[in-house]
């Protein structure tokens, strides 16, 4: 096209000239490609300078210690339940093994170690107190320590707490004579969690009557009251022919950890 | 002739400035801070959910008698509105057991994923990892 339009000197000038005007247009467009360029590059790096703030987000372990501390009371919880209802007391320390090791392996960010010393000072053995007596007092109770290390990025957590579950059981009972060998028996019971009213799941009286446990049933007249604040007053009538009045209660509370107390009642 | 030129050139201007807003709105919208903050939101949420559920051992109590409609209940009644969430519970040996979807359909740009180390509070005590994810729909 040049050679074709530039027979004379003044065509070469146009043509030069139309030609540097038209390459203008290219050049500011070049010149937008690298400005967006320039302005999205910043934005990737603005991007990527921000995204260490949320690794080093401080709720991600607090969350997690939270969880492992409620999981631990729960633990502690199924193993009472479990060793009141016959299990061995071993079970306490042998579920606390598998929990530390479970948290430990869940923990992906850093180091977390969770160690754990049931009581062994009196009344407790590995961490379980269980005392069924029978002066009116029943106690079923786990005491376990914690030690809990975290290590994230820049963060180190030391953390020590304890977890203490007792549930206990305090029952009175007193009984008037009837005719013959026949009583009327009035018993009330306490039942409570870590010193707190607590409500059973559920609940059963037994009486003695010549050796044998029984469980009055209605032909015992027998009535129980819920006073729905960990308070049951029971009365029953019976044939009991010695002069003692056993009673024994067995309770389960709703952690389905179980209490026994017994007592003999007071003639009144 | 100079009439086209200055078409091109506002052409250009506006090409620009388009450029420039859109790499502004984007900006903002991607933004760091905006999006650590929604993640920070849900993550606190859904801990404060699964805590809530398992504080007197409910959810796993759910977990071991495999009530999944319960569990899925739960999260809905917890969860606020136009938060969406899937759930996912493996076992000790890191086997999922959820053998039906816990979800509401979960949408959204931003998805947190939250995860739970729960016992279940039983005679034999079972142990679950709840994966939460969680997301605002829309």
């Amino acid at each position: 096209m040049l050679f074709l339009s530039s027979s004379t000197g003044v065509g070469i000038r146009r043509v030069i000239l139309m030609d540097r005007r038209n390459s203008s247009g290219q050049i500011l467009l070049v010149a937008v490609l690298i400005i967006a360029l320039a302005l999205l590059s910043t934005e990737l790096y603005v991007y990527e300078v921000g995204k260490p703030i949320d690794e080093v987000n401080p709720d991600s372990f607090s969350d997690f210690i939270f969880a492992v501390k409620l999981g631990s009371k729960h633990v502690v919880a199924g193993s009472l339940a479990n060793i009141s209802q016959g299990g061995a007391n071993q079970t306490l320390e042998i579920n606390l093994e598998r929990w530390s090791s479970f948290v430990g392996r869940q923990y992906k960010l850093g180091k977390y170690v969770l160690n754990f010393t049931s009581k062994e000072e009196s009344p407790y053995s590995s961490g379980i107190w269980i005392s069924w007596g029978t002066n009116g007092s029943g106690v079923s109770g786990a005491y376990t320590s914690f030690t809990l290390r975290l290590s994230d990025q820049g963060v180190d957590v030391n953390l020590k707490y304890t977890i203490n579950m007792t549930t206990t059981l305090r029952i009175q009972g007193t009984y008037n004579r009837l005719q013959g060998d026949s009583k009327e028996v009035s018993v009330t019971c306490d039942l409570s969690n870590e010193g707190s009213p607590a409500l059973a799941e559920n609940i059963t009286l037994y009486y003695k009557s010549l050796d044998e446990w029984l469980i009055p049933g209605p032909q015992n007249n027998y009535t129980i009251i819920d006073y729905g604040n960990g308070t049951y007053a029971m009365t029953f009538v019976a044939d009991i022919s010695s002069e003692d009045v056993e009673v024994s209660v067995h309770a389960c509370d709703q952690r389905e950890i179980n209490v026994q107390a017994n007592v003999t009642c007071i003639e009144t | 002739m100079f009439d086209k030129k200055g078409q091109i050139r506002m052409l250009e201007a506006f090409l620009a400035v388009l450029v420039i807003f859109s790499a502004s709105i984007l900006s903002i919208t991607f933004s760091p801070t905006a999006n650590f903050e929604n993640r920070k939101l849900l993550a606190a949420l859904g801990m404060q959910t699964l805590m809530k559920l398992d504080s007197d051992g409910a959810l796993g109590k759910l977990i071991d008698e495999r009530n999944w409609t319960a569990i899925s209940k739960s999260f809905e009644v917890l969860l606020p509105v136009g938060v969406s969430y899937n759930v996912a519970i493996y076992d000790e040996e890191m086997r999922q057991i959820n053998n039906s979807t816990l979800s509401n359909g979960l949408t959204g740009r931003d998805i947190v994923s939250v995860e739970y180390p729960c016992v279940s509070q039983g005679l034999e005590c079972c142990f679950y990892l709840v994966r939460l994810e969680l997301a605002f729909a829309g």
